[in-house]
């Protein structure tokens, strides 16, 4: 069998420079029980630049998850408690005057860091949460008159609470759709959580090993927006994401009166994005279609606005980015 | 002398008791005529009970009524008797009649005779008032009001409803044999039966060797058509939803179906992995590969094809059958030879 030198190399290139993924799965692995999929997300988000939204109850290992990430990759964490009485300059620091040197001086914020959890994100009011989401975006912080870079790789990790939504403030749609994935945590099954028992009631927790350098995830990021992807897997993701916005032309007029908005151009570049990074999580140089439904529902759930008939219906996002997977004509 | 005033005594008696105990008996009768309410608008309708009450064994012939009660009240319709027996012995007759009244005023209702044999009962009279409707002179004139549409019922719409059905259809029918006339069609389409799936997926398949695609250097092409002929062919085979599916999936799907075929299996995973790098992987296979894989595919739907075939008789049932038919042939003989 012959192969293009392009692919070829592009295939040796991505086996070596991705020979670092499973070593990350083993280290997160000796402290997270399970959760392979919140772990392959992780990744994902990591080395595609994206953020993620992970919505589960309390006590899923999430903070831990994105700990043990951040010491696997010498970097910097913090994590943020979400308040309603929280305010921006909490978030990303403010000008405090100094008395001794008779100026304003500049405080950072604790958003000065590789990795943020922003824990229960829609506990806290709008302007705060504007405030952490145009700073994903811009991956920058304005205090005063200075802007300052954040540091890279800058990666937030929020979660989202689905129980007791009393008193908190849902993030709007257009908010929502910074995130690259929504992640849904479920709990570990039954052998899992007897592990997770018992390392939790020895003496000594599980440690994981610092293996990688900041760098080296920029450097990989690079090396994921080689993987190649072929125009038939882009006009795949085009129609699973039209579909969601024109369910009619792909024939599933069924979810016309459902969807109230489908996928923004986000979507379509964020499924590309999370596709070739699952692929390169696969350490393999090209995006196939299953990359793409790998990738999907996360990508999808939280772009597709449901009208109120869906809801008294209860049909979920889910349901439907799954009817169109198993619509759609795969190439 | 004695004898004949004795028989007069005795025809006074008698005479007595008769005429005594009719009139017990008329007295044990009332007859009871009562309006529904003594006061009432002008044409409007109300109700008139008439009712006996008497011995089981006696007869009160009640009044029939053709239009009119009297003069002013005139009968809409009339009840049949109702008749309800007491404890006490007696019967108890109602009957009762919808009336009405066209002239307004003071009127009374006259004793409404009941015959009793040659006697007449009669009830007590009813004074009643008929009102007219109160007109305010001070209003301007209108105009009278329209009558009230009463709503249409179902069975007024069925009958137009069920044959405009009717008509339609025949109509329908008509157009139908009138297009199928003209474009000189069969008027009953006889439907036929599908092809298996074997015999669409060589067509498929050896049109597309005659194609040539990859002799053009249309190898993406000829790999996109060749792995669509086989998941169409699992389709129609298997009745896995391949088109939607993934390669992956669809090995996936066959493992779990009651494929059992590992060599056919293994050909169709090789197809389809090389397929998915020439299609996602700009790979590019020697023309051998090319070859192999379409001959791959040949045998694959080959050695899967659905064969239907016609049960043959096995030696032994064969033999049965000889042996019953000679057994068959000695009996007729017999039974010949007996005769």
């Amino acid at each position: 069998m012959n192969e293009t030198v392009d692919v070829k190399e592009l295939n040796e290139r991505i086996e070596k420079e991705s020979s670092f993924v499973d070593m990350i799965k083993m280290e997160m692995g000796k402290v997270i029980v399970g959760q392979k999929h919140l772990v392959d997300s992780l990744l994902i988000g990591l080395l595609s630049d994206g953020h993620i939204l992970l919505e589960g109850v309390p006590g899923l290992a999430k903070t831990l998850a994105i700990n043990t990430l951040a010491s696997v990759v010498d970097a910097e964490f913090s994590r943020m408690q979400f308040t309603p009485d929280l305010l921006p300059a909490d978030l990303i620091g403010t000008m405090i005057y100094s008395q001794k040197k008779e100026e304003f001086q500049v405080k950072r914020g604790p958003i000065f860091t590789n990795f943020v959890l922003a824990d229960e994100i829609n506990r806290s009011p709008a302007k705060v949460q504007s405030a952490l989401l145009e700073a994903m975006q811009e991956r920058q912080v304005t205090i005063g008159e200075e802007t300052y870079q954040l540091p890279q790789p800058f990666l937030v990790m929020a979660t989202q609470n689905p129980i007791e939504q009393e008193g908190t403030y849902p993030l709007p749609e257009a908010q929502v759709d910074r995130f690259m994935l929504k992640v849904v945590v479920d709990y570990p099954k039954l052998e899992e959580e007897k592990l997770i028992v018992r390392e939790n009631i020895a003496k000594e927790f599980p440690k994981a090993n610092t293996i990688l350098k900041p760098e080296d995830i920029v450097n990989a990021r690079n090396v994921v927006k080689d993987v190649y992807i072929d125009e038939k897997i882009e006009r795949y993701i085009l129609d699973i994401v039209f579909a969601t916005r024109f369910p009619e032309k792909y024939n599933l007029d069924k979810f016309s009166a459902l969807i109230n908005y489908g996928g923004s151009p986000r979507a379509s570049i964020n499924l590309a994005m999370a596709s070739k990074a699952y692929a390169f999580i696969k350490r393999r140089g090209y995006v196939i279609p299953e990359d793409v439904r790998a990738v999907c529902h996360d990508v999808l759930r939280h772009r597709i606005g449901l009208t109120y008939e869906a809801e008294a219906e209860n049909v979920t996002t889910e349901d439907i980015i799954t009817e169109i997977l198993n619509t759609i004509e795969v190439p | 002398m004695l004898q004949k005033m004795r028989l007069h005594i005795l025809y006074i008696v008698v005479f007595g008791f008769i005429f005594f105990s009719f009139k017990l008996n008329a007295q044990d009768i009332t007859v009871k005529a009562k309006l529904d309410t003594t006061e009432f608008l002008i044409g409007d309708q109300v109700g008139l009970e008439l009712e006996v009450k008497q011995p089981i064994r006696e007869f009160v012939g009640i009044p029939i009524f053709e239009q009119n009660v009297n003069q002013e009240l005139e009968v809409i319709e009339q009840s049949e008797n109702d008749t309800t027996l007491l404890e006490t012995g007696h019967y108890i007759i109602k009957k009762r009649l919808l009336v009405t009244a066209f002239d307004s005023g003071y009127y009374a209702l006259p004793p409404i005779p009941f015959l009793y044999y040659s006697d007449t009962l009669r009830t007590d009279p009813i004074l009643f008032h008929v009102k007219t409707v109160p007109v305010d002179t001070s209003q301007a004139i209108k105009d009278i009001k329209m009558p009230y549409g009463a709503p249409l019922s179902f069975a007024e719409v069925f009958p137009w409803a069920g044959g405009g059905v009717v008509l339609a259809i025949v109509i329908f029918i008509l157009v139908y044999i009138i297009r199928k006339l003209r474009r000189k069609e069969p008027i009953i389409r006889r439907i036929k039966p599908r092809e298996p799936a074997h015999i669409i997926a060589f067509r498929d398949l050896e049109k597309l060797k005659k194609n040539k695609l990859w002799q053009q250097n249309k190898i993406k092409e000829y790999y996109t058509d060749l792995t669509d002929v086989l998941r169409l062919y699992l389709w129609n085979r298997y009745s896995i939803r391949t088109l939607e599916r993934t390669s992956e999936e669809i090995l996936g799907s066959l493992e779990i179906s009651d494929f059992n075929d590992d060599e056919a299996y293994d050909t169709l995973k090789d197809i389809f992995q090389l397929s998915d790098l020439v299609k996602f992987a700009k790979f590019k296979p020697i023309a051998d590969e090319h070859e192999k894989c379409l001959s791959g595919a040949y045998n694959f739907v080959d050695r899967t094809k659905l064969i239907i075939e016609e049960k043959k008789e096995s030696e032994e049932e064969l033999k049965d059958r000889e042996q019953k038919g000679e057994e068959t042939n000695m009996l007729k003989e017999k039974v010949e030879n007996n005769k």
